[in-house]
């Protein structure tokens, strides 16, 4: 009796190489735009800011933070921005009127972040943003507190180029 | 010839005559059918077409019995079953098992790739993360953190190095290289 077989073993090779050559490019071609949030924040160990229209991060970066080599024991946002980016667009998300951060969409999650102080850039960061995965770009301010910039990829509830400002 | 004779009477004659009836039968058609009109005239003509036949027919002789023609049969029946549950006798074993794993070896390998880009784009850090400062008086350290998913990048300015270096309380875990904000910090206070 003759075996039947829904592909004939002879052609397994063909398959098993299409199944190859395409399923990288699937993966990777995302036709959805990048969606990444940044907010800017203050490290302080002060229990308030003097700025009233500053408030406390969420209750998930608060700890995120907190277990961070960062010492300081209270953060408040300044500015939260959600941007969508297309393949090879390039954004600049004003975070406050010193602090500017340039991000681009180099295709495949990798993402260009480019700090600007004072309309002068200060570094470029360049990587693949994974899912979950938070980037912080920090450093000191005076009164011995600290500015951050946290980026991370949105999933796509988040609700387009919005702004959360004072 | 017309005759008004069943169809059953008329085999059973005909079975009389070629002696294929039992003892009791044979002497019941021998004193019925065969004595009327109808079955004397049917049996004449059955004498006769046999007699025609006998001296004409060829005889044919079975090169084998009956019994033994069948039990070929059987025999090659049985050998053709069998053949079908072995494998053919042309392939040697290296050859059936390549015939087996060519298929499984294909799927392994597409599994394998579609595994490795799915687990690289899900998890981990990108290895391949660069950075780069604007000028040779910024400098930066960069603090990694698996389990909380995070990346942590400390800039600070180099030219101020040589004033007090809060910075080694800031960032206890990580090698702080200088000091003080880079041009435009935004307005935290």
């Amino acid at each position: 009796m003759k075996q039947l077989s829904l592909v004939p073993p002879s052609r397994w090779w063909a398959w098993a190489f299409l199944l190859l050559a395409i399923t990288p490019p699937l993966l990777a071609a995302g036709p959805e735009p990048l969606l990444i949030q940044s907010t800017l924040v203050w490290g302080t160990n002060d229990r308030q800011s003097s700025d009233p229209t500053h408030r406390p991060v969420s209750p998930e970066m608060l700890p995120l933070l907190r277990s961070s080599p960062l010492r300081w024991t209270n953060y408040f946002e300044i500015k939260h921005a959600v941007t969508s980016l297309t393949n090879g667009e390039t954004r600049v998300v004003v975070m406050s009127e010193h602090c500017k951060v340039e991000f681009k969409n180099l295709g495949g999650d990798l993402v260009e972040a480019k700090l600007l102080g004072d309309n002068k850039p200060i570094g470029t960061r360049k990587e693949k943003l994974k899912t979950d995965w938070t980037v912080v770009l920090a450093g000191p301010a005076e009164h011995d507190t600290a500015w951050l910039v946290v980026y991370k990829k949105a999933s796509p509830t988040n609700k387009l180029d919005t702004v959360r400002a004072p | 010839m017309k005759s008004n004779m069943k169809h059953d009477d008329q085999l059973k004659l005909q079975a009389w005559l070629d002696g294929e009836l039992p003892a009791r039968e044979a002497a019941e058609v021998q004193a019925g059918l065969a004595a009327t009109a109808d079955g004397r005239a049917l049996l004449a003509e059955l004498r006769n077409t046999t007699a025609a036949l006998s001296g004409h027919e060829a005889g044919v002789t079975l090169p084998e019995s009956r019994e033994f023609f069948w039990s070929k049969i059987e025999r090659q029946i049985a050998r053709e079953a069998a053949a079908i549950d072995r494998p053919a006798p042309g392939l040697s074993w290296l050859a059936r098992l390549r015939r087996q794993l060519i298929p499984l070896t294909g799927f392994a390998t597409v599994t394998v790739v579609c595994g490795v880009v799915t687990l690289h784009s899900l998890t981990g850090t990108d290895p391949v993360a660069e950075m780069e400062l604007a000028n040779e008086d910024i400098g930066a350290c960069t603090y990694h953190d698996q389990a909380n998913k995070m990346t942590v990048v400390w800039f600070s300015d180099r030219s101020r190095a040589t004033e007090a270096a809060p910075d080694a309380e800031i960032l206890p875990a990580m090698a702080v290289e200088s000091v003080a904000a880079p041009d435009g910090t935004p307005d935290a206070k």
